[in-house]
């Protein structure tokens, strides 16, 4: 993949193609210059063969003239009639020999010999004139003296001589005879060099004897068939012919000697051509191949640097389309793919922006939004508001009317909202049937006016009655998230107040200031610490419940321990406790500290603070254990408690223990209105509510556990 | 002297005759007897050995010692007649045709005439120093009449080169058949 992306591939592609052709090209050159080279070699043995078969030939013809020759120049002076009386005047030697040496040159012979006709030699000139020579002639002469001619090759003194006999006649008789002898040497082989171009040598059982060139000794030049003799250097090609100067003598011997570089001459320059014709084949296919490849690879090369560049997150250019091969298809894809990819891209960031349905920021965009507004606003020291709208009963209209209209319901409310709204707000659909609005520049009490407005508008309009929770960035809420947490607040308490409602997050008196405890921090830290100082902060809203969220953790943790829970239910229950009242913190201050009785209404609100307090609680997912304790410490055994009526053990165990614990500390407490009452009284208080208002087994336990401490309190 | 000297031998002679036969079986055809004795030669008044169609006429002929042979040239070309033996060396030259040469052969001994211009042409002479000689027929026969009984050499030679010599007693009519042999 990795090569893929870097290019490689490509310039890896290009090579390969270009090996394979000149490869291919190569391959092709061997074998042709193999075949030619074989074709070469087999054609110049033929051809030498051929010729040396020629050579050998023309040999053979002129060897049998020479012969021939030699016969009849031999049968003439046989016919002489100073020859004829010179045999007859047979006991006048030396005029016989004078006769010999005559004719000897005019025979063109190397030797001569004369017999009378009782074969007694009368005269033996030249290279016939040793006695021992003679004897190899004997049958020959004897033949001649029969009558008869006669020729053919003997050998005497390591020397090959053609021989020819003749009877010399007088009349009808023979009366004596005639032996001529020519030496088959070296002048021999050397004038048939001269006129055949090419060497020759004579051998007798496979000695050479004569040859046109010095052969060296002891080489065999026997060659039936064509065969390479190398002599002084020079590689010749030999081949082996005989002749016979007659039918019956023994033949002639000789080995033609063909210089191998003049028979191949031709065809070595042939060669040569062709390797040079490969070998610019060979360039050819290189500068080609390198192109032809070039032109195949650089389309290829350009997709993937667009691919590559895709990849980094990068557009790339449009690619060529103009080519008409597959190409220009793969470039019309790719642009295709590419633009198709970037059309999704866009829609998936409009998605991640925008609600498709409303066209208004998505909850995304929004939680973006606050966070951002909200850090502006603190830094500029410009207040920062947020408005949660939420529709009273859609869930109802979506039933009733289908989701269609329950979305164009929703299409109307945001189409409102953007012409209600200031030109610097930010709206935003914030969940199903929910929508924000960040106000910047805006302080709370502005911020409420708008959402007065808006609630008039959309219930003028489109008849719908909804709920807004109104809060704004401060102390408390330092960020986004808080800020957004304190509308919800808000919102859920308005929407437990009733339809049509809006409420405010109010700024917590105590921390305003001093206190650095606020939701945001609450947010990100929940730590028992963290927690005990929220309380706290809630606590400190109303200056006679200080304290109070701590001990309801004790009592109840004590009930807890009391009735044999284990160190981690003790532990929930005291965090649970703690938290126990948090809710507390999006009720208005002035009801919460209001001296005297409150009215239905501010009862109401202050009743939303067990729902408030699991708003804020569910927010941090360690907690999630001690969500039951918060939203049920006021419901009662009987079923007449809030916020859900819950009755019995329907009530999980954890808001049962905090009930007691909470009711008791609030009548032990003292209060504006009235003294708190002491701890008996209380118990007893307790106890009477044990099968009403509370667990009766946990209110007698409780009731049973205090007197317990107390006793003990009071013997220490 | 010449008549009683014939009667003498009419008396007294005898008729040699025979077949000469060659190593080989052959009929020896034109093979010279002659028969050495006491008796001399002399010398034949006439001999002619003629030159026609290319040819030596007779090829073989016996003559005396002291005879005279005329070489007349009756062919249509020039001939140049010579010999060379040990009984006469002779070279006549060119001669055209009508002329004629002559040549006298003193010593006994067999000479060979050939043509310096035609080899086929070849004669034999035989100069014998006896009354006693004779040339044998084709088919080897021959015969010597008038030969005085006494003992004599019969010689005979053949233009093959073969030869036979033997010592004979003659008396009255005598028959002799002879083979020759090589030398």
């Amino acid at each position: 993949m990795l090569r893929l992306i870097n290019g490689k591939l490509n310039s890896s592609l290009r090579l390969r193609i270009s090996a394979t052709f000149i490869g291919l090209i190569l391959a092709i050159g061997v074998v042709v210059l193999t075949s030619f080279t074989f074709l070469t070699t087999r054609q110049v043995e033929r051809t030498v063969q051929k010729d040396v078969e020629a050579t050998a030939s023309l040999i053979r013809h002129l060897i049998a003239e020479r012969a021939a020759d030699l016969e009849s120049r031999t049968t003439l002076i046989a016919q002489l009639p100073t020859i004829q009386s010179a045999i007859l005047n047979a006991r006048d030697k030396d005029t016989v020999a004078d006769r010999a040496e005559y004719y000897l040159p005019k025979l063109n012979a190397d030797g001569l010999v004369i017999a009378d006709r009782d074969a007694q030699i009368l005269a033996s000139v030249g290279c016939a004139s040793r006695s021992s020579d003679q004897q190899s002639s004997k049958p020959f002469l004897e033949k001649a003296l029969e009558g008869t001619p006669v020729k053919g090759v003997i050998e005497f003194d390591n020397r090959m001589m053609l021989i020819t006999a003749v009877p010399i006649r007088v009349s009808e008789f023979v009366q004596g005879a005639l032996l001529a002898y020519s030496e088959v040497g070296t002048d021999f082989a050397r004038k048939l060099s001269d006129t055949l171009s090419t060497d020759v040598a004579f051998t007798l059982g496979g000695t050479t004897v004569a040859s046109s060139k010095p052969i060296p000794p002891g080489l065999d030049l026997r060659a039936p068939s064509p065969k390479r003799i190398t002599i002084a250097g020079v590689e010749y090609v030999a081949l082996e012919g005989s002749q016979s100067a007659s039918p019956a003598s023994a033949p002639v011997k000789f080995v033609v000697l063909h210089r191998r570089s003049a028979l191949i001459e031709n065809f070595e320059q042939l060669n040569q051509t062709f390797v040079l014709i490969i070998l610019g084949s060979i360039l050819v296919a290189v500068i080609l191949s390198g192109r032809l490849s070039a032109k195949v690879t650089r389309p290829l090369e350009q997709i993937a640097a667009a691919a590559t560049k895709l990849r980094s997150g990068e557009w790339p250019e449009k690619l060529d389309e103009a080519s008409q091969s597959e190409i220009g298809i793969l470039n019309i894809t790719f642009n295709e793919m590419t633009e198709s990819l970037r059309e999704s891209q866009q829609k998936l960031l409009a998605m991640i922006d925008l609600d498709p349905l409303t066209q208004l920021d998505n909850h995304r965009r929004f939680k973006e939004n606050i966070a951002q507004e909200t850090a502006r606003g603190l830094a500029s020291g410009n207040p920062v508001s947020l408005l949660l709208l939420d529709l009273d009963g859609f869930s109802k209209i979506n039933e009733q009317k289908g989701h269609a209209a329950g979305d164009e319901l929703l299409k109307s409310v945001a189409e409102l909202m953007k012409t209600e709204a200031p030109d610097y707000a930010l709206l935003a659909r914030h969940s199903g049937d929910g929508f924000a609005m960040i106000l910047p520049l805006t302080p709370l009490e502005k911020a409420c006016d708008f959402a007065e407005t808006l609630q008039f508008s959309i219930y003028n309009r489109l008849a719908l009655s909804c709920c807004i929770g109104c809060a704004e960035a401060g102390p408390s809420t330092l960020t986004g998230e808080s800020l957004c947490l304190a509308a919800e607040v808000a919102l859920t308490r308005a929407k437990m107040i009733g339809t049509n409602q809006i409420a405010r997050f109010d700024r917590i008196p105590g921390a305003e200031n001093s206190d650095p405890y606020q939701l945001s921090q609450y947010l990100q830290d929940a730590s028992i610490a963290t927690i005990q100082a929220l309380a706290a902060a809630v606590d400190a809203k109303d200056a006679y419940t200080r304290g109070h969220s701590q001990r309801v953790a004790e009592f109840a943790s004590w009930l807890c321990e009391y009735l044999g829970g284990n160190k981690e239910e003790v532990e929930l229950t005291y965090r649970t406790g703690t938290l126990h009242d948090v809710g507390k913190i999006g009720v208005p201050d002035h009801i919460l500290n209001k001296q005297s009785n409150l009215t239905d209404e501010e009862r109401a609100i202050v009743e939303t603070h067990p729902v408030l307090g699991e708003v804020i609680v569910k927010k941090v997912p360690q907690l999630a254990d001690a969500l039951s304790g918060v939203r049920s410490h006021h419901e009662r055994w009987d079923g007449n408690g809030y916020p859900d009526g819950l009755a019995g053990t329907a009530i999980s165990r954890l808001a049962r223990m905090i009930a007691i614990a909470d009711t008791y500390d609030a009548m032990t407490s003292d209060r504006p209105y009235r003294k708190g009452l002491d701890m008996d009284t209380a118990l007893q208080e307790i106890v009477k509510g044990a099968g009403t208002q509370f667990d009766p087994y946990l209110a007698t336990s409780f009731a049973k556990m205090m007197w317990e401490r107390g006793e003990s309190e009071r013997v220490a | 002297m010449l008549i009683p000297a014939i009667s003498i031998a009419i008396l007294s002679s005898s008729l040699v005759d025979g077949n000469v036969t060659l190593s080989k079986g052959k009929p020896a055809a034109n093979a010279v007897v002659y028969l050495e004795g006491d008796q001399k030669s002399k010398p034949l008044a006439h001999a002619v050995v003629d030159q026609r169609d290319r040819k030596f006429i007779p090829h073989i002929s016996v003559v005396t010692v002291g005879t005279t042979i005329s070489f007349p040239n009756n062919d249509t070309v020039f001939h140049n007649v010579f010999a060379e033996f040990e009984a006469k060396r002779f070279d006549l030259g060119m001669y055209p045709r009508g002329t004629s040469k002559t040549v006298r052969f003193d010593r006994p001994g067999l000479v060979a005439i050939l043509c310096n211009v035609h080899s086929e042409m070849s004669a034999y002479v035989m100069v014998v120093d006896t009354p006693y000689y004779a040339i044998a027929d084709a088919k080897g026969k021959f015969s010597i009449a008038g030969v005085l009984p006494g003992r004599y050499i019969l010689r005979v030679w053949h233009e093959s080169g073969e030869i036979e010599s033997r010592e004979v007693s003659v008396s009255s009519v005598q028959h002799f058949d002879v083979t020759t042999h090589k030398r």
